[in-house]
């Protein structure tokens, strides 16, 4: 897990090469393995597995290829998604794929800072889950010191990540896994009906659409890795292994910790709504063991604080990277000592603080957070459609390029995997739009209409600032200018 | 001024209006539901109006604060689709919104939250994830009944 520096910075902002393959898998970990999703996926018993393959099928097969093949075909250039789609489709796609990718993470946040802060008050005092101050405070503290391990630039922030990504997201899925097991070796009754291959099939229908949406985005942020390539010490062959191992972890942990959830608790016993501590209170009380609940809680706040560290770090690396080239104002342009986009960093968090003080202390208004996060689920799809792309776009514009990693099939095989990735985030994009059953017809277009808009907001200001583009931009924003 | 600070004000402002923009109209376009005692029984009416048997009812208290307690319901439908849903009564406003806020933080990965919550006067119903589609059929029986006191 060591890994220090091979090229000790000279300038003040060249890139570390402190990423390893270890290092790049547990970006990837962390942004995409949460234990919040088990006990809602445990709710479909056995076919949670139907639901995890079509997902990995759709999703995380297509997008660990495309990026260990983009990012090790384009591993002299920073951004990530930026570098990718900007290759393929110029300033304006790179642009927009990185902007929707940054966008989204603001709608986000404190979706996942409440989150934390909800989770870390069922081990001081559950009580302090309604208190909105508590909420807020403990939020901006999980924010802003996110923030300020990032500033600190890729060493401190890889090391933050690894240790954090086990403590907080491994750890506490092995021992759900553990438990499990030993609830059926202790010959406990398992909730589940006998197991019979026809289960695993879910349910397909106009009800259960929406929710193809979700499961396809389970596995949203398996391109993380990808903002590291500059730190990254072998990218052409640490990517590919990096990818590899994260997309293992990733599924067995999810599959395996879901199964064992739905094993000791009754799908009408999980009670989503009062939250996902309190499934986990349940599996703990039934296997006796109710002490293992506020540890437990904490262990997955850290995983919470780790996955928001990976979103917050990677996005905002990329946008840096576009403010380099000169696409944004010299102010964007700060890259402090460590390397780190400090002026994307600091706008980013006063903004997430802003709309985080409006979801924290406004009336709580439960469609609000509905269409929030459909915004999201859109904006996603945006910047993984234009992943996928990329990456059959530039078999046909760079087909001599060199590509330490090939995706294997030639034409064929480019279409397979990235026309499967295409289609399940269009598919995504598409019932995203869907609302639930309960709105009322009027209801429903105003809802449709409002994420349409409110995700045209989000992902069109590239092609403002573009316009807006001055020359003068990208002098005074050089790196070298802004060291000297 | 020059013209490229100009530029550079004009960047920072269309930034913050588009975040600002979005969130603050959705807040505006769906008002928050006021708190108040809910007589009667919703998701009992919302079903025999939509034409969903209840086939089986328990009692039940979230472990979460201001939670005072609600019904189990499980729902069928003609077609032997099932359903559970959960209300729960809240002590105040600030309480049922905290428990709004919660279930709203439980997304999956970067997704929706796996079911579905309304929200009529001092109570919370929770909808589990609906593969019979009988929530497209009561949901609508219960908006109407939002905001009536």
């Amino acid at each position: 897990m060591s890994e220090e520096p091979v090229l000790p910075a000279k300038t003040g902002i060249a890139p570390q090469k402190v990423l390893g393959i270890f290092a790049l898998a547990m970006i990837n970990v962390a942004a995409v393995l949460s234990i919040r999703n088990f006990p809602s996926m445990a709710e479909f018993g056995w076919s949670c597995i139907g639901w995890y393959i079509i997902g990995t099928i759709l999703f995380l097969i297509p997008l660990s290829l495309a990026g260990a093949e983009l990012a090790t075909m384009l591993s002299d250039k920073g951004g990530g998604v930026y570098a990718w789609c900007k290759e393929a489709f110029g300033e304006k796609g790179g642009f927009i794929a990185i902007f929707c990718e940054w966008s989204n993470n603001l709608v986000w946040f404190p979706t996942v800072l409440a989150f934390i802060a909800s989770t870390l008050a069922f081990a001081l005092s559950p009580a302090l889950g309604s208190n909105a101050i508590y909420l807020f405070v403990v939020m901006m503290i999980a924010f802003w010191g996110t923030t300020a391990i990032a500033y600190f630039g890729e060493n401190v922030s890889s090391k933050f990540q690894n240790y954090g990504v086990i403590l907080g997201s491994i750890i506490p899925s092995v021992l759900i896994i553990g438990l499990g097991i030993s609830w059926i070796v202790s010959g406990a009754p398992i909730v589940l009906p006998p197991f019979s291959p026809d289960q695993i099939v879910p349910d397909f229908n106009l009800s259960t659409l929406p929710f193809f949406a979700t499961v396809i985005l389970l596995f949203a942020g398996m391109e993380m890795a990808g903002f590291h390539a500059l730190e990254t010490r072998n990218p052409s062959t640490d990517y590919p292994k990096a990818m590899a191992i994260s997309a293992i972890i990733i599924f067995a942990c999810t599959v395996l910790a879901t199964l064992a959830i739905a094993f000791v608790i009754p799908a009408s016993d999980l009670s989503l709504a009062a939250g996902v501590m309190q499934a986990i209170q349940y599996f703990f009380n039934a296997l006796n063991i109710p002490g293992a609940v506020a540890p437990m809680a904490v262990l997955i706040t850290i995983g919470g604080v780790v996955s928001l560290a990976a979103w917050l770090i990677g996005p905002a690396k990329g946008l840096g990277v576009v403010a380099e080239g000169g696409s944004l104002p010299p102010l964007f342009n700060r890259t402090n000592k460590y390397g780190s986009p400090v002026a994307v960093l600091v706008i980013q968090a006063l903004i997430g603080t802003v709309i985080s003080l409006l979801y924290v202390f406004l009336p709580s208004v439960n469609q609000a957070y509905w269409i929030l996060s459909a915004m999201t689920v859109e904006l996603l799809c945006i910047v993984y459609l234009l992943v996928f792309a990329s990456l059959i776009r530039l078999r046909y514009t760079r087909p001599d390029a060199l590509r330490p990693f090939r995706i294997p099939g030639g034409i064929p095989g480019i279409w397979l995997i990235g026309g499967m990735g295409a289609f399940g985030v269009i598919f995504s994009f598409i019932v995203g739009l869907m609302p639930t059953g309960d709105f009322t017809s009027s209801q429903a277009v105003s809802y449709v209409a409002g994420v349409l808009f409110g995700t045209f907001l989000l992902a069109v200001p590239p092609l403002i600032f573009l316009k807006l583009k001055k020359p003068g931009w990208v002098e005074r924003g050089t790196p070298q200018e802004e060291s000297k | 001024m020059r013209e490229e600070d100009t530029s550079t004000w004009a960047v920072i402002i269309i930034l913050v209006m588009v975040f600002l923009l979005p969130i603050g109209w959705i807040f505006f376009a769906y008002p928050a539901e006021p708190h108040y005692v809910v007589t009667g029984e919703p998701v009992r009416d919302a079903a025999q109006a939509a034409g969903i048997r209840v086939i089986s009812t328990s009692d039940i208290t979230w472990p979460i604060p201001g939670a005072e307690g609600g019904t189990i319901y499980i729902l069928e439908d003609d077609a032997g689709n099932t359903l559970a849903v959960q209300t729960q009564t809240f002590n105040s406003a600030e309480s049922r919104d905290a428990a709004i806020l919660t279930f709203s933080a439980q997304t999956m990965g970067k997704g929706k939250t796996a079911g579905t919550l309304v929200v009529i006067g001092d109570q919370l119903i929770h909808f589990d994830p609906d593969p019979g589609g009988i929530l497209s059929r009561i949901g609508a029986e219960l908006r109407k009944m939002q905001g009536v006191q």
